[in-house]
């Protein structure tokens, strides 16, 4: 069982929208980021598969193991950070403690407290009063203080200041330290997921455009910034996007396509999945 | 499961105190209206109310997203708010029983006034959970203010007047052979099944709920 993630061929049909044909593969150990426009379809796939929302067609395996199979103890394994799910609003650190005790077998109350204490939550506040800063990082206390060995994060940094977004990222990358853990985090904070993702995939109106390793991505591609009559003389099937700027044309080109002559920069996550999506919508 | 009992009970802490107050308010007004049956017919409203306020502090936290990924199955969910449901009758009718003796009633009377909320209290909660489930607290609300009228009506007229109908009336001619108290056993056996029919039903619908 090599995959955390295998999704083949997922469709859900909805009023207006639609997943279709979704493929994504996440090898055990790694960190694949997800990324898309708002309404792409993002917290769709993930509501798919933690199984939130039922699926028209294809197949979702967590650990190889088909979904539809997944019982109590593989649930142990999986932690979920979502943005739109709730503690209860009366509890404290401490009732939250019990409350899982109650639900996780392998809840760990030690790991628990230290991650409360390390994300700095205070002890006896109620969860009502917290700020949602403070509401996401005790949802990812929750998620890690029991076994998991997948962690599913939906847009699990928005919301956390700039400080709080790095020590969320220390520790997912203390997390996938152990080879048999993996992480999916959708964020729309691209400069996060490129310092930590080992896997990108891109999300455009309910079909997915890619799903690569990180570092290809960037080796593949880059951005020419020219003048019109130097992007003329560009091989056009290696123009994967462009557009016109005060100085005339920028463009994402595919780096082995194109003259070496031609002077380029390096293009960062955002930068590809923004033109590609510009170019999709022309 | 035991987390969701601890978790509905840490919700329902701040409610608990105000229905306190709240009871012992109505408890003084049967006190001067001289009608125990008044007082059993709010113990049964509060008896549907306390796993309706679960739910409600469930949908509007979110915390169901969450519950549903987690290793509780989705019937353990539904399974925790009926036994809240019930926790709270046998205790509502443990209050009702207590209060209705200090109203004067005898223990005998007490017992069996309180006992008959036990069907009431079944069917009402059988009636709302599903519909709960299916649209969401805000529209069973209005479901609860129906099947509450009616269940006040009914109790606090039907009330002190049911040694008199369980005893010799013509009605029970056919049944003439058993006790009221059986005949109460027997109704809450059936409301019983009802309330397995309803759970099911829950399920059913729960299982099939998209978050």
């Amino acid at each position: 069982m090599n995959n955390a993630i295998e999704i083949t061929g997922l469709s859900k049909k909805y009023d207006g929208f639609k997943l279709e044909n979704i493929n994504i593969v996440l090898p055990k150990g790694y960190i694949m980021g997800f990324i898309g426009e708002n309404g792409a379809g993002k917290t769709t796939v993930i509501k798919a598969m933690t199984g939130l929302i039922r699926y028209d067609s294809g197949d979702i395996k967590l650990f190889g193991e088909s979904f539809k199979n997944i019982g109590a103890a593989v649930r142990e394994n999986i932690g979920v950070v979502m943005d739109d799910y709730g503690l209860p609003p009366e509890a404290d650190t401490k009732d939250i403690n019990k409350i899982m005790k109650g639900i996780y077998s392998t809840w760990n109350s030690r790991a628990f407290f230290r991650y409360t204490e390390k994300f700095g939550l205070p002890q006896n506040k109620r969860i009502k009063s917290y700020s949602t800063g403070m509401k996401r990082k005790l949802s990812i206390a929750v998620a890690l203080s029991h076994n998991s060995r997948l962690l599913i994060l939906d847009e699990a940094t928005s919301g956390l200041d700039p400080v709080a977004r790095d020590e969320l990222l220390d520790i997912l990358r203390e997390f996938i330290q152990d080879e048999d853990n993996s992480v999916f985090i959708s964020s729309h904070i691209l400069s996060d997921l490129e310092k930590v993702c080992d896997y990108i995939t891109l999300i455009h109106e309910g079909r997915i455009v890619f799903s690569d390793e990180k570092d290809e991505l960037l080796a593949s591609y880059a951005i020419a910034r020219c003048t019109v009559k130097t992007f003329e003389n560009i091989n056009k099937s290696a123009v994967v996007a462009f557009r016109r700027t005060e100085f005339g044309i920028e463009a994402l080109v595919k780096r082995q396509m194109v003259n070496e002559a031609l002077i380029t920069d390096n293009a960062t996550v955002e930068d590809i999945m923004v033109m590609m999506i510009k170019e999709e919508k022309r | 499961m035991k987390g969701l009992l601890i978790k509905d009970f840490i919700n329902l802490r701040q409610q608990l105190k105000i229905y306190i107050i709240i009871i012992i308010l109505w408890f003084f007004i049967s006190l001067w209206n001289g009608q125990p049956g008044f007082f059993s017919g709010i113990m049964v409203m509060f008896a549907v109310m306390i796993p309706m306020t679960a739910v409600a502090y469930d949908d509007s936290c979110g915390w169901n997203v969450f519950a549903v990924t987690s290793p509780l199955s989705r019937k353990k969910i539904i399974l925790s708010k009926y036994l809240i449901m019930l926790i709270s009758i046998v205790v509502s009718a443990v209050i009702a029983c207590a209060g209705s003796m200090v109203l004067g009633e005898s223990l005998e009377e007490s017992i069996f006034l309180s006992a008959v909320l036990f069907p009431f209290g079944i069917i009402m909660g059988a009636v709302l959970m599903p519909v709960i489930f299916k649209f969401g607290v805000e529209k069973g609300r209005f479901a609860f203010i129906a099947v509450v009228a009616a269940a006040i009506a009914v109790i606090s007229f039907v009330g002190p007047k049911l040694p008199d109908l369980f005893g010799e009336g013509a009605f029970f001619n056919a049944v003439i052979s058993m006790s009221r108290w059986s005949w109460l056993a027997f109704l809450t056996g059936f409301m019983a099944v009802l309330g397995c029919i309803s759970f099911f039903l829950s399920v059913r619908i729960y299982g099939k709920k998209e978050f």
